[in-house]
């Protein structure tokens, strides 16, 4: 039913090599649930997708090939003590996405291996990077498309096997976050550039990320291409009327406490709103880094019982929790996209978000804010919590636009874009 | 011709749930039953039952010459009462000896004095008539939580007639006075009776320390150095948790075996005896005057209320929990006044604390959940449903008000509790 997209090819004959970092359930963040969505939809539009992870933890991805990259480095003779553990389920490489740099003495980081590593600081990394380099060569594939810095090292060295089989196969680099947004460090940043600059097109998940990537990395606009992530619509399962909700309206923050994350905005706008409506509940859902000093800053505000916390939410709770809310509000300092809001919209609950996110690009119906912009913030907060007819004709628009974006709308634009690099000059 | 004072403090604080934001408004019970039972039953395996029956067996082998004073909390005897009988039993049995005194305190081991004193007296009278109805005494001591003490607390307990009250004998407020006198308390006459904090902890801290230069602790080495006192002092107070018996000193450390022995070494000596606190106060006159004008408490290095009071998170909950109490007692609501006075628990704030210094081993092994913070939100997220819980039953006393006769029925009901 798709065949206007494959544009006379037959089903299969684009073979995408991607490499990801995380796949669901294992996922610490947007990203493992981003790949997951895009693969979905384009193995549904007649993509081939052979997916390389780290670490495989567990089946069920029927809908593409999943290779194991430290079963490679075992099965071709290397052996080293991480990856050891890592088949044990003793290694979190799984983690690695969030904090992966060994130097740091973070507890979960491969407290076990640590101490056998040589003196990479990312030697996960490594390798991964070693790992796909011998998978690729016994697998067929027109197009390498690497998702974030981690397999972008992998990404050059896929072309590089290809290459010494006399095939020239082009490498799409994808950004899902870059190391401006995040602040950790500048060999990742080094990384980053590389990858870009080695890349034959790199993919942006925003306008946003694309400014980024040419502005902060020096990357010519024309060879950056945006594809926006997708949410795919689900049976939302409706929870009953919570009782406090006679009293009291309750404002949402559900996220990574992090400072990416503009969490430290949230507490602000929740003394503000709460000093003149003390009726108004803020919840901040989520941990990180920097939980213990929100929480602190909470109480020095005296805001015990205004502003409340949870460290954890299952899936499910999620949904409790977007219905809970009367608004939901995503302050982030720097956001490439941002699925949360999306999420919150689906299950009915109005959004304000940051004007630095992606998803304020694709979302019309909703309140876009500077995140410094505590005053802006809090009367959008009590518009949408005063104003029902204004909270209504706005979750309207948003739910029917939320419709419209689905991960088959971004994997189209995603097959266009490798067509588009497939067919370059270069690779005719 | 010194005296010696074992007072002991059994505790067990109720323990909250690790309650979610999303538990709000759904009727689900605070305290953590589960939690509470099963370190109830673990203490009493490992302490109240050995410790009560070497006691016991002590009183009865001397001959009426050992005796012992304990405070039980309001708070442990509700949880023996739910699910080990046998606890307060036991206790009933060492208070048929008649060598067995019990003090008084708040019944929710609160630090309500500093706050509230309408609930302090609330809190202090539940205790007393707990007391008189389960042991057939009637409390003639006072000590308040975490031995807390601070002058003006003297003039608030005056109405309750009590002979003395007991605090921490803290060196920066005797300065070159020996604890081992009684005082007595600033502008009141009651008699102040002050813990040998050197010797108490020589038991309840470095007894089991390896590190420690006195280490292995004898009862005769022990006994000596009470003896030392002889001459140069009224009375050695002992003071400590119940639970260093076999809980926090553990009963391979041999804290059994020397306990054990401790009578007999100290009346060894004939000039030495053993008193309750009560005949301490009655038996020795007040040499001076001590006065603590701020808290003094028995807890960390400070001694202050800083384990409790001393981070936003604690002073916050303090003040949100404490700023119900007029509302919650215009409900007379029961369930909502005892969930009220059980949070007031001062376990629940010092869970709280973010002291991670000197004292960081001690906070960490009573900490009931991983981080100070997470104490805070299960609290914050409580205190949100219990202001709601309360405004529903305003709202319904309200609803009754306007609906006519409700009023005057009201407040014949009320009359009659």
């Amino acid at each position: 039913m798709y065949a206007d997209l494959l544009n006379g090819r037959k089903e299969g004959e684009i073979k995408i090599l991607m490499l990801g970092w995380e796949l669901p359930p294992f996922h610490s963040g947007g990203l493992g649930i981003a790949c997951e969505g895009l693969t979905k939809s384009l193995s549904r539009l007649g993509v081939e997708i052979a997916f390389v992870l780290p670490k495989v933890y567990s089946g069920g991805y029927d809908w593409m090939k999943v290779y194991d990259a430290s079963d490679m480095l075992l099965e071709n003779g290397f052996s080293h003590k991480c990856v050891e553990l890592a088949k044990e389920n003793k290694c979190c490489l799984v983690n690695g996405y969030q904090k992966i740099n060994i130097d740091s003495q973070k507890k979960g980081m491969c407290q076990l291996c640590v101490g056998q590593f040589d003196n990479s600081p990312y030697a996960h990394v490594n390798f991964y990077t070693r790992g796909v380099k011998a998978l690729a060569q016994n697998l067929q594939y027109d197009l390498i498309h690497a998702h974030d810095w981690m397999t972008y090292p992998a990404g050059i060295a896929a072309k590089v096997v290809a290459k010494e089989k006399n095939k020239l196969t082009p490498f799409l680099a994808q950004v899902h976050a870059t190391e401006v947004d995040r602040h950790d460090g500048k060999f990742i940043y080094e990384t980053e550039k590389a990858g870009f600059n080695a890349a034959d097109r790199v993919v942006a998940v925003s306008y946003l990320t694309k400014n980024t990537v040419n502005m902060y990395y020096g990357i010519d606009q024309n060879k950056i291409s945006v594809v926006h992530n997708g949410i795919d619509p689900r049976e939302i399962q409706l929870n009953p009327k919570n009782p406090i909700k006679k009293k009291y309206k309750v404002v949402l923050f559900l996220g990574r406490v992090t400072f990416q994350k503009g969490p430290d905005y949230f507490v602000k706008v929740a003394k503000k709103v709460t000093d003149s409506y003390p009726n108004v509940k803020f919840m901040m859902l989520g941990s990180g880094d920097m939980q213990t000093r929100m929480i602190e800053e909470g109480a020095r505000e005296g805001l015990t019982g205004k502003l409340l916390f949870n460290s954890w939410i299952s899936d499910q709770d999620k949904d409790a929790a977007y219905q809970l809310a009367d608004v939901f509000v995503m302050p982030s300092v720097s956001e490439p996209f941002g699925i949360v809001p999306l999420e919150a919209i689906q299950n009915g609950t109005p959004v304000i978000v940051s004007k630095s996110s992606g998803v304020a690009e694709v979302i019309a119906n909703c309140a876009k804010v500077d995140f410094w912009d505590i005053d802006m913030m809090a009367d959008e907060i009590i518009k949408l919590l005063k104003d029902k007819k204004y909270a209504k004709t706005m979750i309207d628009g948003a739910k029917k636009e939320v419709e419209g974006l689905t991960w088959d709308r971004s994997a189209k634009e995603m097959i266009r874009v490798y067509e588009q690099t497939m067919g370059g000059k270069v690779y005719a | 011709m010194p005296s010696v004072c074992f007072y002991f403090h059994v505790h067990q604080p109720i323990r909250v749930k690790k309650f979610g934001v999303l538990d709000i408004g759904k009727n689900i019970d605070y305290f953590d039953d589960r939690h509470n039972k099963a370190i109830l039953n673990k203490v009493a395996t490992k302490c109240y039952i050995p410790a009560n029956n070497l006691i016991y067996d002590l009183i009865k082998r001397h001959d009426g010459k050992f005796k012992v004073s304990y405070s039980i909390t309001g708070t442990f005897l509700d949880q023996a009462k739910m699910w080990r009988p046998d606890l307060i039993e036991s206790f009933q049995k060492l208070a048929s000896t008649g060598q067995v005194e019990f003090l008084a305190e708040t019944y929710y081991h609160s630090l309500t004095s500093l706050f509230s004193e309408n609930e302090f007296y609330d809190q202090v009278e539940k205790h007393i008539l707990t007391i008189q109805e389960l042991f057939g005494q009637t409390p003639k001591v006072f000590r308040n939580t975490e031995l807390v003490y601070y002058d003006y607390l003297a003039k608030l307990v005056s109405k309750f007639g009590f002979k003395a009250i007991l605090a921490e004998g803290w060196d920066k407020i005797l300065d070159w006075r020996s604890p081992n006198f009684v005082y007595e308390t600033k502008d009141s006459h009651l008699k102040l009776l002050l813990k040998n904090y050197k010797l108490s902890d020589d038991i309840a801290f470095r007894f089991s320390n390896k590190a420690w230069e006195e280490w292995p602790l004898t009862s005769e080495k022990f006994a000596n150095w009470i003896h030392a006192v002889n001459g140069n002092g009224q009375v050695v107070n002992l003071f400590m948790d119940y639970e260093t018996l076999g809980e926090h000193q553990w009963e391979d450390t041999g804290i059994f075996d020397f306990l054990e022995k401790v009578p007999e070494q100290i009346l060894k000596h004939p000039d030495m005896d053993f008193v309750t606190v009560g005949q301490e106060a009655e038996r020795y006159p007040a040499t001076d005057v001590v006065s603590m004008p701020s808290p003094v408490s028995w807890a960390d290095t400070e001694r202050d209320l800083s384990a409790w009071t001393g981070n936003a998170m604690q002073q916050s909950s303090l003040h949100s929990l404490y700023s119900l109490e007029e509302k919650i007692k215009k409900t007379k609501d029961s369930k909502l006044l005892e969930d009220w006075r059980k949070l007031q628990t001062s376990d629940n704030f010092y869970y709280m604390c973010t002291k991670w210094f000197n004292d960081g081993d001690v906070h960490k092994y009573f900490n009931a959940y991983d981080r100070p913070h997470d104490a805070y939100i299960y609290f914050s997220n409580i205190l949100v449903d219990l202001i709601h819980r309360l405004e529903e039953k305003l709202e319904e006393a309200e609803a009754k008000v306007s609906g006519g006769l409700g009023k005057v029925m009201e407040e014949v009901q009320g009359a009659g509790i």
